[in-house]
């Protein structure tokens, strides 16, 4: 009977120890995704033994390639906060793809950004010389076999040189030259359009405020522009040279879930009656559609 | 001779809660076994995930997850189960002590009516103290490990963060919360005491008119809870000046808010306490 009772204890101690040492996947989920300060100023960021320091890029904005791990969020805390409150404790903070640069959103609605030890003089460089000349597009690629599992990635591609030249050459043209938006298709969906921000040669830094549009208009001829994003002008359709309508046809080509599809003539008609114009006084034949 | 009543209070209770606080814990251990099968991925939640043909790997978390999920609601029926089974006990044991067969014994003892009150107050709290640190322990084994250790870290860095927000307040925060907990559960216990005491005075169906006057004693304070409550909304003005004082005096008014409750289970409980003596020593009515 003694021998029973010391079995029994001795299988109960082994379970007891086996509980103790296994983990639980929640808070190993948990702990990859809690990240530290270096100290209390929070200059500094320690992720997968290399240190990320704060670096403001002001008016401009760093390119995020992708997320790295989409669907995890990662917070940053001091290193005596324990991890089951690191979620209320924690800085939330994205992490691109190639893991060189941290997007903090602060409270006041402003991001702060933390970059990578070894890439903090060339993004600093950068900054400093902010030479936005080239534009890049952020590229959703879906997967060919219809994986569902497979993540949608973004992909930032820079423009080449030729397509540059396209938009540049566009871009030039005199404002008499230009074409009101009215010349536009009626259509629900009749505008494919390609959505291309500015950057700078090496795709480093942008300015969230400047877009490019490419706009291939399918209610009506088929044809070419270029917007600058001016939303007030209504001349402001950059007709795309003769010579180089087959190089942005084949960039259509290339990249063919860039385009989205809506009318452009609401967005428009959607600012001007925002801003409160009466439409009879100033601009009579707009009408505001629903 | 007070002492010999709760030592033999103390052997109807052990009998009864010991055997159910040991099955609670046994629950908690075998969910905690149960965790050792966790697979790796029992993260993904995507159902769509599974459905589109990753079989093998949705039949392991789906068949983990489920089993898991019902042990949780098993673990969680015990704790509802035990807490429920001690007031039960105490309940029946003052019942049985003081108004069936045994009450002949236990009004013949040399101790008052009051005695015999505390004497039962005292062991059922005791119990009610044995069953709560039942839960905990149960708590401990089902989260033993990493997690344990991760939740008293948390649980102590909160409480350093609380300190440091509210100084020397805080610890009175706990210690009027503490009060506040001993003396609610004084006033649940002499009101169900009170509620037997009642029942008893009739010579038939004398459980169903306790049962009677507690639903009673529930709907006429809500009543009168109601009624407080719409006279005291209804004035725009002293609700703004109320909130406004709240607003700027944050830390008197949880303070305030603890130590009226604080008085108002008191008098209510001594209320009650009252009621019973009264019944039990001029109305006993023992059949």
């Amino acid at each position: 009977m003694k021998k029973i009772f010391r079995i029994t204890a001795l299988l109960l101690a082994v379970i007891m120890l086996t509980m103790t040492l296994c983990s639980c996947n929640y808070l190993d989920s948990l702990r990859a995704h809690q990240l530290f300060y270096t100290d209390d100023t929070k200059r500094e960021i320690e992720f997968e033994d290399s240190v990320y320091k704060i670096l403001n890029p002001g008016r401009l904005t760093f390119i995020f390639t992708d997320l790295y791990d989409i669907d995890a969020s990662y917070f940053v805390t001091k290193k005596d906060v324990p991890v089951l409150v690191s979620h209320q404790e924690g800085d939330y903070v994205s992490i691109n793809n190639e893991k060189t640069i941290m997007n903090m959103w602060g409270l006041e609605d402003k991001p702060t950004w933390y970059v990578r030890e070894d890439c903090y003089e060339k993004a600093k460089a950068a900054l400093e010389t902010a030479k936005l000349d080239h534009y890049f597009l952020g590229y959703l690629d879906y997967p060919e076999d219809d994986d569902l599992l497979s993540p949608i990635r973004q992909e930032n591609i820079l423009l080449d040189d030729d397509m540059t030249a396209v938009i540049d050459r566009a871009l030039a043209t005199p404002a008499n030259e230009r074409v009101e938006y009215k010349k536009l298709g009626k259509g629900d969906y009749d505008q494919a359009i390609i959505h291309l921000s500015i950057c700078d040669k090496d795709m480093i830094v942008t300015d969230d405020g400047k877009s490019i549009f490419l706009i291939r208009d399918d209610g009506s001829n088929g044809a070419y522009y270029v917007w600058d994003g001016n939303e007030y002008d209504e001349y402001s359709l950059c007709p795309v040279k003769e010579d180089d309508i087959e190089t942005v046809k084949a960039f259509y080509r290339a990249y063919p879930h860039a385009a989205e599809s809506y009318n452009i003539r609401y967005h428009w008609e959607d600012n001007y009656y925002n801003r409160g114009y009466e439409d009879e006084v100033i601009y009579p034949e707009r009408t505001y559609y629903l | 001779m007070v002492k010999k009543l709760i030592k033999y209070d103390f052997q109807s209770f052990i009998r009864l809660l010991l055997p159910v606080q040991l099955i609670l814990i046994g629950i908690a251990a075998i969910n905690r076994i149960i965790q050792l099968f966790e697979p790796a991925n029992s993260n993904v939640d995507d159902l769509f995930y599974y459905a589109i043909g990753h079989t093998g790997i949705q039949s392991s978390a789906t068949v983990y997850r489920t089993i898991f999920v019902s042990s949780i609601v098993l673990y969680v029926i015990a704790i509802i189960v035990c807490l429920l089974m001690t007031v039960i006990v105490s309940i029946v044991r003052f019942y049985q002590g003081m108004y069936t067969n045994e009450g002949y014994l236990s009004h013949t003892l040399p101790v008052t009516p009051a005695q015999h009150i505390f004497a039962k107050l005292l062991s059922s709290l005791i119990f009610t103290l044995g069953s709560l640190f039942a839960v905990f322990l149960s708590f401990m084994v089902i989260t033993m490990g990493d997690m344990n250790i991760e939740i008293f870290k948390a649980f102590f860095y909160m409480m350093g963060k609380a300190f440091g927000l509210y100084g020397a307040h805080m610890g009175l925060y706990i210690l009027e919360f503490i009060i506040l907990a001993v003396v609610g559960a004084c006033f649940i216990y002499f009101k169900l005491y009170c509620c037997i005491s009642v029942g008893q005075l009739v010579q038939k169906k004398k459980v169903l008119l306790a049962f009677g006057v507690f639903f009673g004693i529930y709907v006429v304070k809500q009543i009168i809870g109601t009624i407080i409550i719409i006279t005291v909304t209804m004035n725009y003005e002293l609700m703004a000046e109320i909130g406004d004082w709240i607003a700027k005096h944050g830390t008197a008014f949880t303070h305030i808010l603890f130590c009226s409750g604080i008085v108002f289970y008191a008098l209510f409980g001594l209320i009650y306490f009252l009621i019973s003596k009264h019944i039990m020593s001029k109305k006993l009515n023992l059949s």
